[in-house]
């Protein structure tokens, strides 16, 4: 079958699997991945205008010398909100609800990977931006900066609970980039349409996919850091406070971990949208696909070689240093590649000045001077001059305005005919490009030279006679310009929405396969999945001469919400998958979490154990699905879509990929904490800190014992499901073999219980006690966990089907115990052997 | 093995082995973020012994040879994906010949960050 999706006539069964539900439920229950992309949008937006006013506060105050429009507290407040609302709260939730929207449609598929997780990812997202504006309203707000540097943060010098909403704010906000970043990965290396191998995959899918692994590797970190600042906080640890032995540089050590990785966290989608624009836009295929594509991984990789370049006046040694002054330099040659690439695109293209390709073209330019910016700071005699300087603000501005928020307006354009069904006005969007451009580079680019001048951050206001008058004047009078673009943006969405001119499928003629549906898409997407045959299939179907068609998989997969998962790389059918259908649990999940975090707010630990057993049994009957029983569906997939490797989606369904980013992630959760422990250590002058003695090795001796045995009966308990038809689950062994885990397992937690009370030092005591608690508190917390994911899976030997190869649960769960397993080897080794043999 | 009207097949693909692919992307980076990583906590530990210049160019040479090794093997694989002309190759072959191309220039920056931090160690020297 080759006709263009949306001309291909919808079967009843289909429009009705996919059917949204109404009134309450629909704004409630929803999981298709267009609304929630809409609301991930439309909510960044929000926070977007409100960090906007608070720039205008900022810019108000220092546009003149010695102004008394905001007090010092007052302005330390609304930065930190600014910084904090702006990376947080705007930049990365926009770029999650672009690639929300956009991603499965340009894939080919229905909707992403795991719908629930999307929504509940969304409400946590929600929920985090009321909660840390909450602040306001009991005047508490926060106030040590968006990079929050003990010991400013820390329990001395922040009283009250301003940086307590901070670090919580923070933490309750990962679990959402977290949930939506392992649901870009499985969407996009498991869901890709029949035929769209690694190599024909769309730039934007390597940005997303890059940023999401990005992600997962660089989020533990800050949530480490921000967790052990809300236990100096709260329970008295003392990570961060010298005087116990904690370090104060640790912190910056974690935080940039994450820190600077997020910058490309947010400019590796942001790259991926340029290539779109700049595509579609100039009408040719990117020069160099396979060079930009791999620039993206590239700067992906070396992100994380740069985060002491945060840190050249800490007083760190030269050489240390020097390693990351140069690998600094380094990730200047990928970015470079894919500058080069979309100029020689436009320069051989045949270029229509829509306003995405304005606000491509007015990326460009300001990446461009604010990489420039980057490699003088990165040099570190440069950097030490304009450390702290509004040079630095200048830089990162330009970066992240230029290199991240000019590419979402881009976006924006590029998608609204599609999302809307309607054009917007040329000339509006014209003008707010160029007041948006204009007014940014007078709002920024005299900070380049104040901050040369000398004047520093995050000051509230500047004496007259310094010379920096005119440059504070100039930018904010640039921050006027920039708004009125802004607002000019805001009116040509509004009025275009009600009054615009019809899109039509595919007004700007793209190539990538979101505009081979109707817009705005029906609520499957496409009524047949597409096959593609290149990089660009849309085009091919214009030019039938190139050899490409847009193809169709003959079969509707309609009964249910059906699609295709395809293997990582060659983009093969492999399985079909059932998607879950609307439900209120993603939000009663969200709603629990809440509830845990206020209570830690506000100390009433009662609160917050009540609310995490909520959000337990919630998870506990979210997940309770049982494994679709269907091989006449599947012989018959296999037949009408000539897919001969088809199958059900088992063990090998993207729960399991699920399950093993979530491993990776927890697992670099635990090398950052094993990392601390070493930073902390290696700066200590005697390990255990203080009057503490070497830890006994007989009870870690025992506990290693019983964990093994824990793991060899998960293991014995796996071989006891099906793997065949000639090979049938045996349900008792397979119970006993649950229950034999799970009694070690509760064995094991119960002797560390008895050795923490037995222990003559606590997690206040020192940083010693603070570290070896967190680490083996964390570690028996991730074994209680393993114990209720076995009983849940135990009860469930009564209830589910034991069809051969469908189950994924007991994998999945043996797989996460094997893990908390080989974590326990690691503590042992380090912070048990590792105290007496080093 | 059949093909269908779409062109999947339900055999493997005859493509590079993965383990080998996956040294060809990635065997010129990963280097390079030991290398930074030891380099960083040697420098930082160790400077003062008479031992750590040394292990610092030890270091150097070890990721150094690591990324070359990649560089080649990506090299070799590009090569025989692209023995036949553009359009005669089979699915499998045109993946290579990407994952391989990138593999190029992964190994390529690995090896240059590595030798651009041997420098430092070079001007700024790590003695007792």
């Amino acid at each position: 079958m080759t006709a263009p999706a949306a001309e291909v006539a919808v079967s009843g069964r289909l429009r009705r699997a996919w059917e949204r539900p109404h009134a309450i439920a629909r704004a409630l229950a929803t999981v298709d991945h267009k609304q929630i992309g809409l609301r991930y949008i439309v909510t960044a937006f929000a926070f977007f205008l409100i960090g906007g006013i608070e720039a205008g506060l900022m810019r108000t105050q220092l546009a003149v010398p010695e102004n008394d429009f905001l007090g010092p507290q007052a302005y330390n407040q609304i930065f930190t909100m600014h910084g904090t609302t702006m990376i947080f709260y705007f930049a990365t939730p926009m770029l999650i609800g672009i690639g929300t929207y956009v991603v499965p449609l340009m894939i080919g598929t229905r909707d992403i990977a795991f719908p629930r997780l999307n929504a509940f990812a969304y409400w946590v997202f929600l929920f985090s931006g009321i909660f840390i504006y909450t602040s306001f309203l009991v005047e508490e707000v926060p106030d040590g900066g968006w990079f929050a540097y003990v010991p400013l943060t820390g329990p001395d010098y922040s009283q009250g609970l301003g940086m307590d909403f901070w670090t919580l704010g923070i933490l309750f906000l990962g679990t959402s980039t977290t949930a939506a970043s392992i649901n870009f990965i499985v969407t996009i290396l498991r869901m890709r349409a029949p035929g769209m191998a690694v190599q024909r995959m769309p730039l934007l899918l390597w940005g997303v996919l890059d940023m999401a692994i990005t992600v997962l590797i660089a989020l533990p970190s800050l949530t480490l850091a921000t967790l052990l600042l809300a236990l100096d906080r709260t329970v008295g640890t003392q990570f961060y406070d010298p005087a116990g032995g904690g370090n104060p540089l640790l912190w910056q050590h974690l935080f940039w971990i994450w820190g600077h990785p997020e910058v490309y966290i947010l400019l590796l989608p942001a790259l991926g949208i340029i290539s779109t624009v700049v595509a579609v836009h100039a009408r040719r295929e990117i020069v160099m696909y396979p060079l930009v594509a791999v620039a993206s991984i590239a700067i992906g990789i070396l992100a994380f070689g740069l985060w002491v370049h945060h840190m050249f006046s800490t007083g760190l040694d030269l050489l240390p240093i020097s390693f990351f002054s140069a690998a600094s330099f380094t990730i200047a040659i990928p970015s470079g590649i894919s500058i080069f690439a979309w100029i020689a695109t436009i320069y051989g293209g045949r270029v229509r000045f829509s306003p995405s390709m304005m606000f491509a073209l007015g990326f460009i330019v300001t990446f461009v001077i604010g990489g420039i910016t980057g490699v003088m700071t990165a040099m570190v005699p440069f950097d030490w001059q304009v450390h702290d300087s509004y040079f630095v603000v200048a830089h990162f501005h330009y970066v992240l305005v230029g290199g991240v928020v000019f590419p979402i307006f881009a976006g924006l354009y590029h998608w609204y005919p599609k999302v809307t069904g309607r054009m917007t006005s040329p000339a509006l969007g014209h003008a707010a490009f160029w007041f948006t451009f204009l007014g940014f580079n007078l709002t920024f680019f005299p900070q380049h030279i104040v901050g040369m001048l000398g004047m520093p951050r995050r000051v509230y206001t500047y004496a007259e006679g310094l010379g920096w008058e005119i440059h504070n004047l100039l930018s904010t009078a640039g921050y006027v310009v920039l708004t009125v673009g802004i607002l000019v943006m805001i009116t040509d969405f509004l009025m275009s929405r009600a009054n615009g001119a019809p899109a039509g499928d595919d007004p700007w003629e793209g190539d990538s396969l979101e505009w081979a549906t109707t817009s705005p898409p029906p609520t499957y997407n496409f009524p047949y999945l597409p096959v593609v045959h290149s990089r660009s299939p849309m085009w091919d179907d214009r030019t039938p001469e190139r050899g490409g068609h847009i193809d169709l998989v003959e079969d509707p997969l309609d009964e249910g919400r059906e699609v295709f998962t395809t293997s990582a790389l060659d983009a093969t059918p492999d399985a079909v998958l059932r998607m879950p259908t609307p439900s209120y649990l993603p939000l009663l999940a969200a709603l629990a979490l809440t509830a845990a975090v206020v209570s830690m707010l506000v100390e009433v630990y009662v609160g917050w154990v009540v609310g995490i057993a909520i959000l337990g049994l919630i998870l506990a009957a979210w997940l309770w699905t049982s494994p679709e029983d269907a091989p006449q569906r599947v012989a018959q997939i296999r037949e009408r879509a000539h897919l001969p490797v088809v199958q059900l989606a088992g063990p090998h369904a993207p729960g399991r990929w699920g399950m093993i980013l979530f491993i990776v992630t927890e697992g670099v959760l635990f090398g950052s904490t094993i990392s601390s422990y070493f930073l902390l250590r290696g700066d200590a002058p005697s390990w255990p800190v203080g009057e503490v003695g070497l830890p006994d090795l007989v009870m870690p001796a025992i506990l290693t014992g019983l964990i093994v045995l824990g793991s060899a009966s998960m293991f014995w308990a796996q071989r006891q499901v099906a793997g065949g038809p000639d090979e049938p689950e045996r349900p008792n062994a397979l119970r006993l073999g649950l229950l034999l885990a799970m009694a070690f397992g509760v064995a094991f937690l119960a002797l560390q219980g008895y050795e923490f009370w037995q222990a003559d030092f606590g997690p206040t005591t020192n940083a010693y006690g603070s570290i070896f608690f967190l680490i083996t508190g964390a570690h028996a917390a991730h074994l209680g966990v393993a114990v209720g994911m076995a009983g849940w899976v135990l009860i469930r030997t009564w209830f589910v089907s034991h069809e051969p190869g469908h189950r994924s649960d007991i994998p999945n769960v043996s797989l996460f115990w094997h893990f908390v397993t080989a974590l326990w080897f690691l503590i042992f080794t380090v912070v048990y052997l590792g105290v007496h043999v080093l | 093995m059949s093909t269908n009207e779409h062109g999947f097949t339900g055999r493997k693909p005859r493509g590079t082995h993965p383990l080998i692919l996956l040294f060809a992307v990635f065997g010129g980076t990963m280097p390079w973020t030991v290398h930074l990583i030891a380099s960083y906590s040697v420098a930082n530990y160790m400077c003062g012994n008479d031992i750590a210049l040394w292990v610092l160019h030890g270091l150097t040479v070890a990721t150094a040879a690591l990324s070359v090794t990649a560089f080649f093997t990506a090299l070799t694989i590009l090569r025989r994906a692209t023995r036949h002309p553009s359009g005669e190759r089979t699915p499998e072959e045109d993946r290579d010949q990407f994952l391989a191309s990138g593999g190029l220039l992964l190994a390529g920056l690995g090896f240059m960050a590595i030798i651009f931090g041997e420098t430092a160690v070079v001007i700024a020297g790590c003695g007792p």
